[in-house]
């Protein structure tokens, strides 16, 4: 009874951590697309630093939504 | 005898005088500006003739940033705060029972969970103060607001719609930085600006009372464009 119980409530956790890491990630392209909204807004020299900076966010993002389903 | 022409001796003016940029013609009216370096960091709050400004939205042929303006760092110090507090708090798991009950995996993924948040919450903050600017051109004042990510204002209006300048500083805080906010009343249709919590208050309303004048001037001489 108590494994079933641990196998019902991890499974729970993860699918809880799924849905976290894909709103995540929505979260990182709305980001993205909010940097090049922002930049026509305002072009500085440092625009292509933060659009990368955005870039390298949402594979940040991306490899923990895949942790989340591989590894859990 | 008749006179040699002697080219040396006459005040020939050269034919083609070295165009001056409209960020060096901005001191022969304003005592600010005079006073002020160009800015070539792209984080200053206080930017007068910006070197590292491109361009705006919607910016008009030949229209150029005379001051760029954001909030004050020393505003976010509540965001840095948290942030702060953000990164220290996963030492503290260690405290909660149920943290070492899950498995490795698991322990690991809260962890990578939490500093996305950290993470996701300082780029958001960032990009807000960065962004959040206010514009001061040689025609027109701009106010480019993000409260959030999704959230998008651009309001302009021209200089010689101004009608009323005052700074305030209020509070302990903004007295030592030297920072409070500039309204701006305006025959535009947006009848108020708030440049809010902008360093040095004084000046921005000093210099925007030197582009009035200036205005007002070109309106006589009638080199309004």
């Amino acid at each position: 009874m108590p494994a079933e119980f641990n196998e019902i409530f991890f499974g729970f956790l993860k699918i809880l951590f799924i849905i976290a890491g894909i709103l995540y990630t929505v979260f990182s392209v709305v980001a993205i697309r909010q940097i090049h909204t922002m930049q026509k807004s305002l072009m500085t020299s440092l625009s292509g630093k933060l659009r990368a900076l955005g870039y390298i966010h949402l594979v940040f993002a991306i490899l923990v939504l895949l942790f989340f389903i591989v590894s859990l | 005898m008749t006179d040699v022409f002697d080219a040396s001796k006459d005040h020939v003016k050269p034919l083609v005088e070295k165009k001056r940029s409209p960020l060096e013609m901005v001191d022969d009216y304003s005592e600010v500006m005079r006073r002020e370096k160009c800015s070539k960091n792209p984080f200053d709050a206080f930017a007068p003739k910006p070197l590292m400004i491109y361009s705006f939205d919607s910016q008009l042929d030949g229209e150029n940033v005379l001051l760029l303006l954001r909030k004050h760092p020393i505003t976010q110090i509540m965001k840095l705060l948290t942030i702060m507090v953000m990164l220290v708090v996963p030492l503290f798991f260690s405290q909660i029972s149920f943290y070492y009950l899950m498995a490795e995996n698991f322990q690991t993924a809260i962890l990578l969970l939490w500093y996305l948040i950290t993470v996701g919450y300082s780029l958001e903050s960032f990009l807000t103060w960065f962004y959040n600017v206010y514009i001061i051109t040689d025609e027109r004042i701009i106010d480019i607001d993000f409260l959030s990510l999704i959230y998008k204002n651009v309001s302009a209006a021209k200089i010689d719609k101004v009608e009323d300048i005052t700074a305030v500083t209020s509070g302990v805080a903004q007295s030592i930085f030297d920072y409070g906010t500039v309204h701006i009343q305006t025959a535009a249709e947006k009848s108020e600006f708030e440049f809010e919590d902008v360093p040095h208050p004084n000046r921005v309303t000093q210099f925007l009372n030197e582009m009035l004048v200036e205005e007002e001037k070109e309106k006589i001489e009638g080199r309004v464009k």
